[in-house]
């Protein structure tokens, strides 16, 4: 018996079946939510990506940096990620809808970034993370991201976005429009917004953590 | 090897295996030059991004060599250059073999050849220039993928011809691997383009079609490549016929059905449905079914041996593919646990995984089908004995220091990420395993020796073929008991 035909069909058929549940099962299942319209603020939740922090969403992306860190906090019983303050609630489905590129990380070589713009409220603070990681966070296994950062000799005035780093007299450290806008996609990470269904499905959760603590202890 | 043994309904001449082996010749010996330089490539990028783990200033001063970048070309160097030059020297060969049947014009695969190449190479210039998509094995850019479609159909395209010019009508079990795998690449190849890089999928369903795309390109490709493989070489070096052989059927299904899921198990816990993470880690159970089938018939052919047969350099890569690949089954169970993978998840434990699927089992494998194959092709052994007894064990050596120290360093790095009290600072977590990557980094290190030993060995061999004069007769040469040779 020729059995070329059957099995050209039953591969056919398996790869057919596994790409229904895995992918067109989760598109049909939640591909069309949208945003949460929350009437007492008047804002939609998620927010919509501002230009500049989509632009950040891609520098994210061709630097690799989720090759180290995730974005994706899990559920109190799993893991120490709410206990770290890597955010107060376990990430959930709607988080992502607004991102151009969902890159949720495998490995937590670096802390969990999805709610790192709770915890750092200043853009210099990343600026000097990413500049000087071994400085700004003694400790840290972070490789320096200079080549985000002009290093100029300062013709007439220092600019006023010059890093507060050590640099010879007469030079100054400015990040690049890159750098911007990486630190304004990472400022933007912010999922401390309770929507119906994670009050829903983690009830214990939806209390303001007592673990969300002060910046130095997160990081 | 007269043609009274063949089934009695062949009443026209067979092609001779000279004459196989002549239509297939300089495509096969390019695709084994060209995956053993990419191997080569692929370890020195994972050597580097390991270092960069211990040494985070080590080439990090420009955006091109940035641990984030090294990461994926290590990945996509092994996968696209090594696993696939590896996968298409090994299935077009063991196609025209058990098909009985030659390739078309030689010229046409190796122009497909040259272009899969070329497009390896520009995804990644693309991935180190900043071009990369950002998902798991889909990270080439597009203009490198469309290049590397096309170039895989040409390929394809040949290993499809030899199929429909088969004599025999009953397939072999590595030819239902070969030939389900022919054609699972360009499918899922498309779903994956157009599922992530062209967007037609927002939120996490991306990093869902990611993570299934990715672990596919292992279960639904190399796997099964690797699979043949070993169902081809090791009875024929053994001696025996396959323990079994009549289960070899429900492995297959069986290890396609539940293998294809498997990289959901990777998303549990995360912000994707519950029945998906539950899809996952269910198919990485139920994989008990196909490894029991298919370890009942490799571990029961490897006993059965006889002391006068079952000896080679072949055989001893791919009794170490075959075992590592049950290896690998139980492991992806017992990081499947709940209780396990709490600790064990988003850490270098899936970087084990990986290592343990692509290095232990795929890439031993096709070592072993390319110490088999090549002297054919050539007809003349293999110029250095001891040069394949230093790849040998340095493959071993080198493989079981990377996968052991990335199992250790994970466990050591989830552990420290979850106990918050002794843990207080994420700054202190690395400190508690840069150790065990000391290991990973010599590791790679001596992987790469054996590397080395295997690539000159291909380059002395072509060498010879091309400049020196075969030794003998490949029949003299390689005697195979005629039943084995064809399908059993």
């Amino acid at each position: 018996m020729n059995r070329g035909p059957y099995i050209f069909l039953g591969a056919f058929a398996l790869l057919a079946f596994s790409w229904t549940a895995a992918i067109l099962a989760n598109q049909l299942g939640y591909g069309t939510l949208t945003p949460h319209y929350d009437t007492m603020e008047g804002k939609f939740f998620p927010a919509p990506q501002p230009g500049l922090v989509a632009r950040g969403a891609a520098v994210y992306t061709d630097l690799g940096c989720a090759v180290c860190h995730t974005q994706q906090v899990r559920r109190a019983d799993l893991g120490g990620d709410l206990a770290r303050g890597w955010g107060q609630r376990a990430s959930v489905v709607r988080d992502y809808i607004q991102e151009e590129i969902v890159q949720l990380g495998s490995n937590r070589i670096g802390p969990d970034l999805r709610n790192v713009g709770a915890r750092y409220e200043n853009p210099e603070d990343f600026f000097n993370l990413l500049y000087a990681p071994a400085q700004a966070l003694p400790g840290s296994n972070m490789p320096a991201y200079r080549f985000l950062f002009e290093e100029s000799k300062i013709t007439g005035e220092r600019s006023k976005d010059a890093l507060d780093v050590d640099v010879p007299d007469g030079y100054q450290v400015v990040p690049t429009e890159r750098a911007r806008s990486l630190v304004a996609y990472l400022s933007y990470l912010n999922d401390t917004y309770a929507y119906p269904e994670t009050e829903y499905v983690y009830p214990e959760e939806s209390e303001p953590s007592e673990a969300a603590t002060t910046e130095e202890e997160t990081h | 090897m007269d043609s009274d043994s063949r089934t009695p309904q062949i009443s026209d001449r067979l092609p001779e295996w000279a004459e196989i082996d002549a239509s297939i010749k300089v495509p096969t010996l390019f695709f084994v030059y060209a995956a053993a330089a990419w191997l080569v490539t692929a370890t020195v990028l994972g050597f580097i991004a390991t270092v960069q783990m211990v040494q985070p200033a080590f080439l990090g001063d420009c955006a091109w060599t940035t641990h984030g970048r090294i990461v994926p070309l290590a990945r996509n160097a092994l996968i696209y250059g090594w696993g696939f030059n590896a996968a298409f020297a090994v299935l077009i060969w063991m196609s025209a073999r058990l098909c009985r049947a030659p390739a078309p014009k030689w010229g046409i695969t190796l122009v497909g050849a040259l272009f899969w190449n070329v497009g390896v190479k520009l995804g990644l210039i693309g991935i180190m220039i900043g071009d990369s998509t950002g998902h798991f094995l889909l990270e080439m850019p597009s203009y490198a993928a469309a290049l590397m479609f096309v170039s895989y159909g040409i390929i394809g395209a040949i290993v499809a011809i030899i199929y429909s010019r088969r004599r025999e009508a009953n397939l072999f079990v590595s030819q239902w691997y070969g030939l389900a795998a022919l054609f699972w690449f360009p499918w899922l190849f498309t779903i994956g383009q157009a599922a992530v890089v062209f967007g037609s999928i927002r939120g996490t369903g991306q990093a869902v079609a990611s993570v299934w795309y990715g672990h596919n390109i292992y279960a639904l490709f190399l796997a099964p490549i690797a699979l043949g493989a070993i169902y081809y070489i090791l009875p024929k070096r053994i001696g025996r016929p396959i323990s079994g052989y009549s289960w070899a059927p429900l492995g297959f299904w069986s290890f396609a059905l539940f293998a294809t899921f498997g990289g959901l198990a990777y998303l549990a816990g995360g912000p994707v449905p519950g029945w998906v993470q539950a899809l996952g880690v269910s198919a990485n159970f139920m994989m008990l079914v196909p490894l029991t089938v298919i370890g009942y018939n490799f571990i029961g052919t490897m006993l059965s041996g006889s002391a006068a047969g079952g000896s080679g350099p072949a055989l001893r890569f791919i009794k170490f593919g075959a075992i590592a690949f049950l290896i690998a089954g139980v492991m992806i169970k017992i990081f499947s646990v709940p209780q396990v993978y709490v600790t064990t998840q988003l850490t270098f434990v899936n970087e084990a995984m990986n290592q343990m699927h692509w290095y232990a089992f795929v890439t031993m494998s096709f070592f072993g089908a390319i110490y088999f194959l090549l002297p054919r092709l050539v007809s003349q052994g293999w110029p250095s004995g001891a040069l394949i007894t230093a790849h040998y064990w340095s493959s071993v050596a080198g493989v079981i220091m990377v996968v052991g120290s990335l199992v250790l360093a994970g466990i050591a790095q989830g552990g420290a990420i979850n106990d918050v009290e002794a843990f207080p600072l994420f700054a202190d977590v690395a400190g508690h395993y840069t150790g065990y990557l000391v290991a990973t980094v010599l590791g790679f290190l001596t992987l790469l020796v054996g590397q080395l030993a295997f690539l000159v060995n291909i380059l002395m061999a072509i060498y010879q073929s091309c400049f020196g004069k075969t030794t003998s007769d490949p029949a003299v040469l390689f005697p195979n008991p005629p039943a084995l040779e064809v399908n059993s």
